[in-house]
């Protein structure tokens, strides 16, 4: 079982809040997905695994195609400046 | 029995003009969705506009081609260039994506009218539907139950003729699942057969965008226009031949394997309906062929480990500065980065991240994520040895249960997923298709898995099925425009 | 007690391909904030990395060129982490099976410096601070980079310069990179710790980050070796810790509070396939290696006679290199067309930049036909020196601008003859030295020189006309 401490470290690194009401009410289905999970540690098996591979041939030729622009790249965003990405660094409203 | 076939069969007759075409399925949408749910954007405009451009097309007497003019729907996490896209998720709302999906390119070159974009649990992650920002799509069948996830709008929005067919995603069942649920016709195709260029992904390694349509020759039409090849997807290879002109072979000396360990595990309903289905087969003239498979216990884990990891990274791009509603209040870019996110995904994805994230951490990565990659590859080459040395395809129910009532809560054991995830950790093409109806008058669905690049087969298997019952279980809703 | 630092290095060089690692938008140093950008280097959801084939090549180059051995079989991985500049919140690096491993530098006097790895990455994007805000652009997220870690093998800020311009030199003989560390294209951290000498225990490591240019990294290593040693011998603890030189204090300072080691969760990139490299790979681009500077410098000192400076100096631009090889084709003494290219030549193009470039005003073959005139004493040093001063103002052949001058090379200087003319026709300052004014003689060489329209050598001039003037 995962500590309310470990899961606190594992929002921060996954950049989210959970307050130990949050954690509570996902206790049980961490609880159950962590048993599922350790059904696993029983197998022993080699290890075989393999990732799928290619040739250098296959990958992409350097050529140079034009690019979206600033005003595209940057549409969707609440911050956005003279074509930059422009984000307070503190916001108080 | 392809609506496709026969729509386009009226649109070329000048039967009805591809304008009042589209202006019926509005319609039916306007009357519909607000009950159904099936559609999270609409977009008249857009579908109106492409309807006159196939008009004109129509009236110069230009030959249409296979998808020209049908209007259907796109699962809301397929990127449409302009078109809001959210993934049923408030982290996306207001997101105009800056480019078009690949097979969203290759249905636009065939002046698809697009309806619409299709209601699914948020980001990919549930088999209900109900993650959805927006609540549950229905399932038309009855209104009270789901339509299944997570492309329910996209089983949804055909079973009520809202469209002529969709698209989907598949995750783990996410097609199969709500198309057995509203007695559709759902193929996951083989992994890297169609570009995810564009499928906002939650995992990489295991999803394929697929159509959910009424009929095995309508899933043929699509898959054959949507699997073209796409080098900006290094992990697809697209497909070489075409599956629509192969639909009709015998089945005669077809292996069909079948294991009655996996039928037992289904609902009574789910499991006669199978058998019934195991033995029009035979009438077709194939074989059946007992097998068994001695790992499906570690399935669902390994499903579960790989997928929570992969979409705990995939979902990392989301942090309110470049989209997304950011948060207005906050002391420094990591608080506002983490409100962003804690405020704008729901619980269940917050569930999945933490798994996901505690899985990749240093200790349980070893435990957890090593030892699932190996039974992947352990597990792909069990089903190699036990199943399909043996047969061809390989027959299962595609979930224990059919459409249960919105609200149920399921547990992770047991929501549907046990059939159909074997396909996804493989990479293997799998078609779901209906084979009955339980005591609720519930469409029940039956799955087909193949080899790899075979989907020919599976959809043969499957339009073979439909022929010899004679489309009896179709889902054939009275809605409006009847075919 | 006597302490010794232990240095390994972390060095970052952007790969000169035209296109990003993962997409094809233009790796073109400057442009407008985010336009050059596209769906895949900003992190738009759906958007999927195609692996630029040059960037894997490069890295292999670099590989071969600094003995590595190349890893047949490579994957890439996610590396996670927060930080704007990050627009996928993880950078696609390599983590177990990097594309080269276990290669080695080495320095003059024979220390190996041992490479651990060459993985390739993809770098972030570029972050300005302004005003309360945050301003990003886009421009250089997806540039390919490569990063080459060293072993902590590095004992004085000395050798850490040495192997960096040798590093410099080698990687812009091979064309992979420009290497230039005020435009951020090679970017170097350096790990230091501090131990008793003769110790195999390693002390604690600080990171020097953000060092631009060789002269700060050596003064950060010498201020950080003074600061650790002073805190062991104040018995105080060495803190692990992120550091960045101030140039103006000439300080290191601390740039983050001690991290918890971030936990970069690494794992397979599930959208990019393993990397195949056969053999036939592995030859062909063995064989894009041209001659390297080590090996070059060598043949220039053993083959030409070149001083150990000057070929060094010539060597430190493949350009000037190349001119010069050209330049001394059929030449008996190189050295002195090398002298030309370094005296004249580097002082009309001063800066690194345009020696890099090396626009020469005249093609190598102008400047080996001059040396050939000098050595068929057709011509003498001062008067070559200044018909170089005018091929390179005007871009001519020796021969074009000495007819010009009209003056002839083809007559044959018969030294002894202009000479006993000088002494003849000249008694006066013939007279003038047998009394004792040695300035005399300058007038007689002087003589001589005009006779010759400056053809003659003065200095074997001078040798004649004094053993004349014994008589």
């Amino acid at each position: 079982m995962i500590t309310n401490e470990k899961l606190k470290e594992i929002a921060h690194l996954v950049k989210l809040y959970v307050t130990d009401e949050e954690i509570g009410s996902l206790a049980a289905e961490l609880r159950e997905y962590l048993k599922l999970f350790n059904t696993l540690t029983e197998n022993e098996a080699e290890d075989i695994s393999t990732i799928p591979a290619v040739p250098l041939d296959s990958l992409r030729e350097d050529t140079r195609l034009s690019s979206l622009s600033p005003e595209v790249i940057t549409g969707n965003s609440k911050h956005r400046e003279d074509g930059f990405f422009a984000v307070e660094v503190k916001k108080h409203e | 029995m392809s609506r496709i076939v026969q729509l386009r069969g009226m649109l070329e007759k000048k039967q009805i003009s591809c304008r009042e075409l589209t202006e019926s399925y509005l319609e039916r949408i306007e009357k519909q969705n607000g009950r159904l749910r099936a559609l999270i954007t609409i977009t008249e405009e857009e579908a109106l506009q492409t309807a006159d451009t196939v008009d004109k097309k129509i009236s110069k007497g230009e030959k249409l081609r296979p998808l020209e003019g049908i209007p259907m729907a796109v699962k809301d996490n397929i990127s449409t260039m302009g078109i809001e896209t959210t993934c049923a998720s408030r982290m996306l709302s207001g997101y105009k994506p800056i480019y078009d999906a690949h097979v969203w390119q290759l249905l636009k070159q065939q002046n698809a009218p697009l309806l619409g974009k299709c209601n699914m649990d948020e980001f990919s992650m549930g088999s209900t539907c109900e993650t959805s920002l927006i609540g549950g799509a229905k399932n038309p069948h009855d209104t009270n139950r789901v339509a299944g996830g997570s492309s329910g709008g996209s089983a949804s929005s055909v079973a009520a003729n809202m469209a002529a067919y969709s698209l989907g995603s598949d995750t783990g069942g996410s097609i199969r699942l709500p198309a057995s649920f509203c007695g559709l016709i759902g193929l996951k195709p083989t992994y890297g057969s169609v570009s995810r260029y564009g499928l906002f992904a939650y995992a990489s390694s295991m999803e394929q965008i697929g159509p959910i349509a009424f009929s095995a020759e309508d899933a043929a039409i699509v898959f054959d226009v949507i699997s073209e090849r796409d080098t900006r997807d290094m992990t697809s290879k697209g497909i070489s031949e075409k599956t629509h002109p192969q639909l009709g072979r015998s089945l005669s000396g077809l292996r069909i394997g079948i294991s009655d360990e996996m039928l037992g595990s289904a609902g009574d309903d789910v499991s006669r309906a199978v058998r019934e289905a195991a033995d029009v087969y035979r009438k077709l003239g194939a074989q059946l062929v007992p097998v068994s498979f001695s790992l499906q216990k570690y399935v669902l884990p390994v499903y579960y480990i790989l997928s929570f990891s992969e979409a705990s990274s995939n979902l990392g791009c989301y942090d309110g500065i470049r989209f997304g509603p950011a948060a207005d209040k906050y002391d420094d870019i990591d608080h506002m980065i983490s409100l962003t996110r804690s405020m704008n995904f729901g619980r269940e994805v917050k569930l999945r991240l933490l798994l996901g994230t505690y899985i990749l951490s240093s200790g349980p990565y070893d435990v957890y994520y090593k030892k699932a990659q190996n039974l992947r590859s352990i597990i792909a080459k069990q089903i190699k040895e036990e199943i399909f040395n043996h047969c061809d395809v390989f027959l299962s129910p595609t979930t224990p249960f059919t459409a249960f009532k919105s609200g149920t809560n399921l547990s992770s054991e047991n929501n549907g997923d046990s059939y159909t995830t074997m396909a996804n950790l493989t990479g293997l093409p799998a078609i779901s298709l209906p084979c009955g109806y339980d005591v609720d008058n519930m469409p029940i669905g039956m799955q087909l898995i193949g080899k790899h690049f075979c989907e020919a087969q599976i959809l043969n298997a499957a339009y073979m099925f439909e022929r010899e019952t004679d489309g009896a279980f179709l889902s054939r809703l009275e809605t409006g425009y009847e075919i | 007690m006597k302490w010794e630092m232990v240095v390994g290095l972390e060095t970052h060089v952007e790969l000169a391909t035209k296109s990003k690692i993962f997409c094809s938008c233009s790796t073109q140093f400057g442009g407008d904030p985010n336009s050059h950008c596209c769906p895949v280097c900003t992190g738009q959801p759906g958007a999927l990395p195609f692996l630029n084939r040059q960037a894997v090549e490069y890295t292999v180059m670099a590989g071969l060129a600094l003995n590595c051995e190349i890893n047949r079989y490579s994957k890439m991985d996610r590396k996670h982490y927060v930080y704007p500049d990050l627009p996928k919140a993880f950078q696609v690096s390599q983590f177990d099976i990097p594309l080269c491993i276990n290669g080695h530098l080495e320095l003059s006097g024979g220390k190996m410096i041992n490479i651990n790895r060459i993985q390739l990455e993809e770098d972030a994007g570029k972050l300005i601070h302004e005003g309360g805000k945050i301003l990003v652009d886009y421009n250089r997220a997806g540039v390919p980079l490569i990063e080459i870690v060293t072993e902590p093998d590095f004992r004085s800020a000395e050798e850490v310069v040495e192997y960096l311009e040798k590093l410099q030199g080698i990687l812009r003989t091979i064309g992979i990179s420009d290497c230039r560390m005020q435009e951020g294209s090679l970017r170097c951290d350096v790990n230091i710790s501090v131990r008793e000498e003769g110790s195999s225990q390693l002390g604690t490591r600080a990171e020097i980050k953000n060092l631009n240019s060789f002269s700060f990294v050596q003064a950060a290593i010498e201020y950080e070796f003074d600061r650790q040693t002073g805190l062991l011998e104040a018995g105080k603890p060495v803190f692990q810790e992120t550091l960045s030189f101030d140039s103006v204090s000439g300080k290191t300072l601390n740039m983050r509070e001690k991290e918890d080691a971030d936990d970069y969760r690494f794992f397979p990139d599930p959208d990019i396939p393993a990397i195949i490299l056969s053999e036939e790979d592995i030859k062909r681009l063995r064989e894009c290696i041209p001659e390297l500077p080590e090996a070059r410098i060598k043949r220039y000192v053993s083959e030409y006679r070149l001083p150990e400076a000057d070929a060094t100096l010539i060597c430190k631009y493949k350009k000037v290199a190349d001119f010069f090889d050209k330049a001394s084709e059929g030449l008996k003494n190189p050295a002195v067309a090398a002298s030309f290219i370094l005296t004249q030549m580097f002082s009309k193009i001063s800066t690194e930049v345009a020696r890099e470039q090396w626009a020469s005003p005249i093609p190598p073959e102008f400047l080996r036909d001059l040396v050939l005139l000098l050595e068929e004493k057709k011509i003498n040093h001062n008067l070559a020196k200044n018909i170089f001063t005018k091929m390179l103002e005007e871009g001519k052949a020796p021969k074009s601008i000495l007819e010009a001058e009209g003056i002839s090379t083809d007559e044959v200087i018969d030294l002894d003859e202009l000479c006993k003319s000088a002494v003849y026709t000249n008694p006066g300052a013939v007279e003038d030295y047998k009394k004792g004014k040695k300035k005399a003689l300058q007038a007689l060489i002087g003589n001589v020189m005009r006779q010759s329209r400056g053809r003659a050598d003065a200095e074997e001039a001078r040798k004649i006309l004094l053993e004349l003037l014994k008589e």
